[in-house]
């Protein structure tokens, strides 16, 4: 009995125990590799960043400086994309082309995890380096990692190609023969050359990242280099394979770092991770809903007359950014019709609706009703009861109240309503704010930029028309020496993008564009534009898409008419026009929160195709998402890259602040820039309008119902 | 080309206009802080207690909410809590990183404070840490320093982590708290907190 008693209490000393190590070893979390992507020194490993985390990563390894950007879309899953600067090679071996400047790589990294470490197991990952690039760099490797208390971390691996150092043996030949000889990808690069793939010799390669006690997380390490040098287009001298470095971390986020390697080189660098996909990231204490202290004074002027209820609703509502359209007493139910630009969670605009509602609603009205409308059209409508609100408001306890809250579709059309306040129009929105224009990595020199002073704005002259314009001024650029000329066989839809760069940097309105939204019925919506779409073209067109509330899919077409713009972004246009359009179909995983984007139809240069995105929306509305095309246009007639691809992430700005609101910075980057495979980017496509308009996305941030 | 351009804009100021400049009010928030200046006009607007914390450039005010023998009950914006005893934090709740004295040696710990040395359980959160045993050693008792009629200066010690931290508290004849600054967390900042009793 004592014995157990006594292994109890060291169980239970050790769960006391074990959390001081948080303390003694404070940022000790992994670190980034001189490949970008995490690592050790030039060693890959098996560690990962949470899902929605982001980071920069840059280092100096003479000859190379490498800046890599990498996205954690999964706990399992690192995507990196990189530029190297390679030093000791030109860009290209004709001075007229690009001068004396130095080779730009550009490549792209993938690693999956393929074991989850647990008490006796490692954690097992599978990389590929330098996908579908010129493949300088390119490798495949296998990887595992054991920690081993609480400053000990171990990784081996094998490797091949850039990664098979010492030569062994390809132990796939077993398998298959394919595996013994890797063959030299000859095309127009930006493939992936799957059937190179752990061939030829292989390597094996290993090290110790140690945390060191009581030096805020400081780290030593050293590895055994699996990096083949000789593989490389111009050889290194590689004097030891031994490298070693440290990694001391400044913050959580951003570690600079040390280290030696190859026997005769000192490099160094930095990287900054960040966590964006959590639902308040930056941990920043929200604006809270406008309190009432005199909610029952404000009770006993409403329950004299219907009309003090609609002028309290109309006058509470809009203090908090929400701008009544219509209201209704009918019974015992209150329902209201409102707009909001500010909220981002449909649950938050419509708890804050209700909550203000509850507030000032006399005691005779049991129900409340609130529907959301977004360009005229009906979002969708959340009912309850006010003692079911109440009782889970007292209980904080939003997740169990979404059984008692009804959501429904929506149509705005057609509703009668007892109070309709007029709405003054045309009512215009401006936004003014910086911009950056920049074109990165080509061959007259690695960043060109163009600062500009923006302004957005948006004028409604009713409901269902807008007319959002997009006009913008230089401020100051380096353009003047980008020259670089398009060498497509296609039309030039998009390749000419150094011709507009250069004539646009006075003036230049990139969009003008006005739209007529309505619903057929509630899950079918539709828009007409015409005007300015976008920098390159201009025309009439329509969609229509179909967005069931309780589904998590939806089909949509759109169909335009474009010619192409001036140079200079002003009102003149080119010859050049078509007929572009798309079906599309859209499927948001519920689970994950993944969007998968189906199109198909014809593109700018008349390229007939599919394109499909894939992206994943985290609770604080950042999007990370990849996408790839397929049109019925040669390799040869594409050019560099073979085919259309990229990436891209949206960062919701109010994570940053203290206020509710709804802005995004996006940013997207095709490693080239190609006419083949290109939509028509026209401002506020209807799946963004709608955004709203599906249960799913309410429920899933039910929990902001009280906020 | 001009006209229309004119003309969209001349369309928008008729109206009535909403000019948001996101960016840069973005970019102002970011980088400024919330400041406050206790003036007479504030405190006869409180009318209670309160005290004013210090935190990382960011400023906040938390009124007296209970007082039950020493024991000081603050209570801030957004709810969160802070219980003081003659300016030493005994415990916080709602913060980033919150802090607790073992709540069953508050007795003792109000009996020793500010006078000796004393041990205690400390539990921390944001990395989370219970009950880890802690030392807090007196390190230094002035008197008349810097407007304060006695200047005590503390170091928290936490078992097996090699990082003592110091609070230093301020006291008047009374022994009542003038200011104080305490880290409520070794890896966090500094907290300040200039205490304001009004009765």
């Amino acid at each position: 009995m004592l014995k157990v008693r006594y292994y109890f209490l060291l169980c239970l000393s050790i769960s006391v125990n074990a959390d001081i190590y948080d303390y003694i070893y404070p940022y000790s979390g992994p670190s980034f590799s001189n490949y970008g992507s995490l690592g050790l020194i030039q060693n890959p490993n098996a560690r990962f960043l949470s899902e929605g985390n982001m980071a920069f990563s840059w280092s100096h390894n003479d000859p190379y400086l490498r800046g890599s950007l990498v996205a954690y879309p999964f706990n399992w899953l690192e995507a990196a994309f990189q530029y190297t600067d390679v030093n000791n090679e030109l860009y290209s071996p004709v001075p007229d082309f690009s001068g004396s400047q130095s080779l730009k790589d550009k490549s792209f990294d993938v690693k999956i995890r393929l074991l989850e470490e647990s008490t006796y197991s490692p954690q097992i990952a599978l990389g590929l380096r330098d996908l579908g690039g010129t493949g300088r760099f390119s490798s495949e490797y296998i990887v595992a990692n054991k920690q081993i208390g609480p400053n000990l971390d171990i990784s081996f691996g094998i490797g091949w190609a850039n990664l098979n150092r010492n030569n062994i043996q390809n132990p796939l030949i077993k398998i298959s023969d394919r595996f013994k000889e890797r063959e030299q990808p000859a095309d127009l690069g930006g493939k992936l050359n799957v059937g190179t793939f752990f061939s030829g010799d292989a390597g094996l390669f290993g090290g110790i990242e140690y945390s060191i006690p009581h030096l805020k997380g400081t780290k030593f390490k050293i590895e055994l280099d699996g990096t083949n040098y000789l593989t490389e287009s111009n050889p290194l001298n590689q004097d030891s394979r031994i490298n070693y470095g440290f990694v001391y971390p400044v913050s959580k986020s951003f570690l600079v770092k040390l280290s030696y390697t190859r026997g005769n080189t000192l490099n160094f660098g930095f990287s900054y991770a960040i966590d964006l996909g959590s639902k308040n990231p930056r941990n920043i204490v929200k604006t809270p809903i406008v309190k009432l202290p005199n909610s029952s004074v404000i009770q006993d002027i409403t329950q004299k007359s219907e009309e003090n209820v609609y002028k309290a609703a109309l006058l509470y509502l809009s203090r908090e950014g929400i701008s009544l359209q219509k209201a209704s007493v009918l019974e015992e139910e209150l329902h209201v019709v409102y707009s909001q630009s500010k909220f981002r969670s449909p649950a938050l605009s419509a708890g804050r609706t209700i909550n203000i509602l509850d507030h000032i609603a006399p005691k005779k009205i049991k129900t409340i009703k609130v529907s959301e409308i977004n360009a005229g059209m009906g979002m969708f409508s959340a009912k309850i009861d006010r003692r079911t609100l109440r009782r889970y408001r007292d209980l904080e306890s939003p997740v169990v109240l979404g059984s008692y809250l009804q959501t429904d579709p929506y149509i705005f059309k057609g509703q009668k309503h007892v109070f309709n306040p007029e709405v003054s129009y045309p009512i215009s929105f401006l936004t003014i704010g910086p911009d950056l224009v920049s074109q990165i990595g080509g061959p007259d020199g690695f960043f060109f930029g163009d600062l500009r002073l923006r302004s957005d704005s948006e004028i409604l002259f009713s409901r269902n028309l807008s007319l959002i314009t997009s006009v913008s001024a230089g401020l100051y650029d380096n353009m003047g020496d980008l020259k670089l000329a398009s060498d497509s066989v296609l039309p030039h839809v998009r390749t000419d993008i150094v011709k507009y760069i250069k004539a646009s940097r006075g003036f230049a309105i990139k969009r003008l564009q006005l739209n007529y939204y309505n619903q057929f019925a509630p899950s079918l919506f539709y828009k007409f534009s015409a005007g300015i779409f976008e920098s390159m073209f201009s025309g009439v067109g329509a969609e229509f898409l179909y967005r069931p509330y309780h589904q998590n899919y939806g089909l949509g077409i759109d169909l335009w008419q474009v010619r192409q713009r001036d140079y200079n972004q002003m009102f003149g246009v080119h010859d050049y026009k078509t007929i572009t359009g798309h079906l599309n179909f859209y499927y948001q995983e519920p689970s994950t929160n993944i969007l998968f984007h189906l199109k198909g139809g014809r593109y700018l240069a008349k390229d007939s195709g599919f394109t499909f995105n894939i992206s994943r929306v985290f609770r604080s509305s950042f999007r990370v998402g990849a996408f790839f095309s397929q049109t019925d246009i040669s390799e040869e007639e594409f050019g560099e890259g073979s085919f259309d691809k990229g990436f891209y992430f949206w960062v919701p700005l109010d994570i940053f602040s203290h206020r509710h609101f709804k802005k995004t910075f996006g940013w997207g980057l095709r490693p080239v820039t190609r006419d083949g495979a290109q939509s028509l980017t026209y401002g506020y496509p209807l799946w963004g309008v709608t955004d709203p308009s599906t249960d799913h996305r309410f429920r899933r941030r039910l929990s902001d119902f009280y906020e | 080309m001009n006209k229309c351009i004119c003309s969209i804009f001349l369309l928008a100021s008729c109206a009535s206009i909403d000019v948001d400049l996101g960016y840069f009010n973005l970019v102002k928030e970011s980088f400024s802080r919330n400041s406050i200046t206790v003036t007479d006009d504030l405190k006869s607007d409180l009318q209670y207690s309160f005290i004013l914390l210090t935190y990382d450039g960011s400023q906040a005010i938390y009124v007296l909410s209970e007082s039950n023998d020493g024991i000081d009950l603050w209570i801030g914006p957004m709810l969160e809590k802070l219980w003081t005893f003659r300016g030493l934090i005994l415990k916080t709740s709602g913060l980033e990183q919150d802090f607790g004295f073992n709540s069953e040696d508050w007795q003792s710990i109000s009996s020793m404070y500010p006078r000796s040395s004393f041990k205690t359980n400390l539990s921390l959160t944001n990395p989370p840490l219970f009950g880890s045993s802690a030392s807090i050693e007196l390190r230094s008792l002035s008197f008349n320093v810097q407007g304060c009629h006695k200047e005590v200066i503390y170091e928290i010690n936490l078992k097996n982590l090699k990082s003592p931290w110091p609070a230093t508290f301020c006291l008047d004849s009374f022994g009542k708290a003038i200011r104080s600054q305490q880290k409520l967390n070794p890896l966090g900042k500094i907290l300040y907190i200039e205490f304001y009793y009004q009765y």
